[in-house]
């Protein structure tokens, strides 16, 4: 199986924010994992790229064990993530955040350089080349912060909630990135995601977590008809059938 | 277009302006008058303390790592060239050797105990080793004759003027080791770690890896200054390397100069000369002062200039971009 996840369950004193999650992702494609707020997602991407260590359970990856790994240790085994609260270097421009990643996988400057370069033109950011990021919008830090990820050379990229509080227009042109780089790079992307429209167009599976646990699996259409899904976005009381 | 030719004209005018400085403290020695012991006895104390500040900048400015201990590497360098000069009777050049790989060996070890935890235990820890290799040498009395120090043996005797350009390449290399590091692959490291350690991680940096490398980089430069510290006043003591003192004359020096500049401590080194000038002037009463005057004199920058002199130099730049990140990076 390319990625793995078996048993996580992490808990904060009595909270247990995962609780034995299990799920597989096929290479090449692209996953969901939605779910109401709190639900656990970022907590289950953090384990994944080794940021929390889970009480139980572990992520295989390519045939490879992650469990306890350096969050370094884990991008260079091919699994790159962005955060939600999008982070950046505040003293390094653009293409110098971009080569950080891409530092990853070349030892020299100019290697590096010209990665950096390749990954700035796919992603349309050249024009701010030399800009500082705290310069600019949050569509560009965004697309600055997937580029660095990109640069690292993943097969695996987690993406959390990059869509959130974008417009319309930016969600539109955000997901044909997306797609070129799941197309076009062959990397294998698995989103947290609430904008729904991005769930629906893009994915082939999609995972619903709640209160820690995955309630449902299935493709987008799947999920929309689960009755499970609808309650726990909805409330228990809510009649799905009114309102089709 | 236009701000490339400022850059450009900006670039040109600090670089004529480094060009003219060098010339003249290439010059100065060859101009013969009674004061220029006096005069040299400064610059090289001020070169001595503008080493020690890159060398002291290359943690505080690239990695956040605030060293509070930095005498110690300094004051090892020393105490290790002259033993093994002394008790081995090895050549000059194998006893720095050996201070060298003694503090890269103590950089490893205080990088591995601490950067992992938590950066302020690095604070920490360089000041505990600081006030150990103090109480080591005040107390090891067999080796290293305790408060009274240990000289330097006659053999090496250099002429001060020779000693001078070594100092003054000294700084001229270790400036250009800062810029250079700033543009090569640690420099990105190294500032990555620094403004956003987990987003770093994300994207593979080995933060503490990098983390001790620059420790040890820093403390080999340190390290050689010390070595050439007792070349030049041929003498050691407890007091005069391992004291907070130091550490704190080094981080004053940066400070004013400018925090994690390549340049600012060559501005920075106006303390200094200052500090020698009010010493020369006091003599013995000076003993208690410089912690009261130094401390005040940090307070001061610290409120008013927290950017340093190297600010004044930039105030153009900043003018033209107001949003710019206050803190200004190597
Ligand atoms: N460091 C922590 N300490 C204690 N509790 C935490 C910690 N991190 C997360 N939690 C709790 O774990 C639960 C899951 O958090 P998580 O951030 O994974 O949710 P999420 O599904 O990403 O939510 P959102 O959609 O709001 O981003 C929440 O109830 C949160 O309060
Ligand atoms: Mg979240």
């Amino acid at each position: 199986m390319f990625f793995e996840v078996e048993g996580i369950t992490k808990t904060y004193g009595g909270l247990t924010a995962n609780n034995n999650i299990n799920l597989k992702i096929e290479q090449g494609s692209i996953a969901g994992l939605i779910g109401p707020n709190g639900a656990g997602k970022s907590t289950l991407f953090k384990i994944i790229s080794g940021f929390i260590v889970p009480d139980r359970g572990s992520v295989r990856f390519k045939g490879k064990s992650l469990t306890r790994l350096s969050p370094h240790v884990i991008c260079n085994c091919g699994i790159a993530c962005t955060f939600q609260d999008v982070k950046n270097f505040p003293q390094l421009d653009v293409f110098e955040t971009i080569q950080v990643g891409a530092y990853c996988r070349h030892t020299f400057k100019r290697q590096a350089a010209s990665r950096a370069r390749e990954v700035m033109i796919f992603l349309d950011l050249i024009d701010q080349k030399d800009q500082k990021i705290v310069k600019l919008n949050m569509l560009d830090r965004k697309k600055v912060a997937l580029a660095a990820a990109l640069a690292t050379d993943p097969d695996l990229l987690l993406l959390d909630e990059l869509f959130a509080g974008c417009t319309p227009t930016e969600v539109s042109s955000l997901l044909l990135t997306l797609k070129k780089i799941n197309q076009e790079l062959g990397i294998t992307l698995f989103i947290i995601e609430h904008v729904l429209k991005v769930i629906m167009s893009t994915c082939q599976l999609v995972f619903v977590l709640d209160d820690g646990t995955v309630i449902e699996s299935g493709t987008p259409e799947q999920i929309c008809m689960s009755k499970k899904v609808i309650s726990a976005y909805l409330g228990e009381d809510y009649d799905a059938s009114q309102h089709q | 277009m236009i701000i490339m030719d400022d850059k450009k004209k900006n670039l040109l005018k600090s670089s004529l302006g480094v060009i003219a400085l060098l010339v003249v403290l290439l010059l100065l020695p060859l101009i013969q008058t009674s004061m220029m012991p006096f005069i040299m006895n400064l610059l090289i104390m001020s070169f001595i303390y503008i080493c020690l500040a890159e060398s002291w900048n290359i943690l505080a400015g690239f990695c956040g790592l605030l060293s509070m201990g930095h005498c110690a590497f300094f004051g090892l360098g020393a105490y290790i060239t002259v033993m093994v000069i002394i008790y081995f009777d090895m050549t000059l050049l194998l006893a720095i050797l050996i201070s060298v790989l003694f503090n890269s060996i103590l950089a490893y070890i205080i990088g591995a105990i601490s950067i992992r935890v938590k950066d302020i235990f690095f604070a920490m820890v360089t000041l505990a080793v600081a006030q150990l290799l103090f109480s080591l040498s005040m107390q090891w009395v067999d080796v290293t004759r305790g408060p009274r120090g240990l000289i330097m043996p006659p053999l090496y005797n250099l002429d001060r003027r020779y000693l001078y350009y070594i100092a003054l390449a000294m700084v001229v290399i270790y400036v250009a080791i800062v810029l250079l590091i700033r543009r090569s692959r640690l420099g990105t490291m190294l500032l990555s770690l620094r403004d956003n350690e987990i987003l770093a991680k994300s994207l593979g940096v080995n933060t503490s890896k990098w983390k001790i490398v620059a420790t040890i980089i820093s403390a080999v430069m340190a390290s050689l200054v010390g070595s050439f510290y007792i070349l030049y006043i041929r003498s050691v003591q407890p007091g005069s390397v391992f004291t907070f003192d130091v550490t704190m004359k080094i981080m004053i020096v940066a400070f004013i100069g400018g925090r994690g500049t390549a340049k600012g401590p060559i501005l920075g080194a106006i303390i200094i000369i200052i500090d020698e000038l009010i010493r020369g002037w006091l003599g013995g009463t000076y003993a208690g002062l410089p912690g009261i005057i130094y401390g005040l004199i940090l307070a001061l920058f610290v409120v008013f200039m927290p950017n340093g002199l190297i600010s004044i130099f930039n105030l153009k730049d900043k003018s033209t971009s107001r949003s710019a990140p206050k803190k200004e990076v190597i």
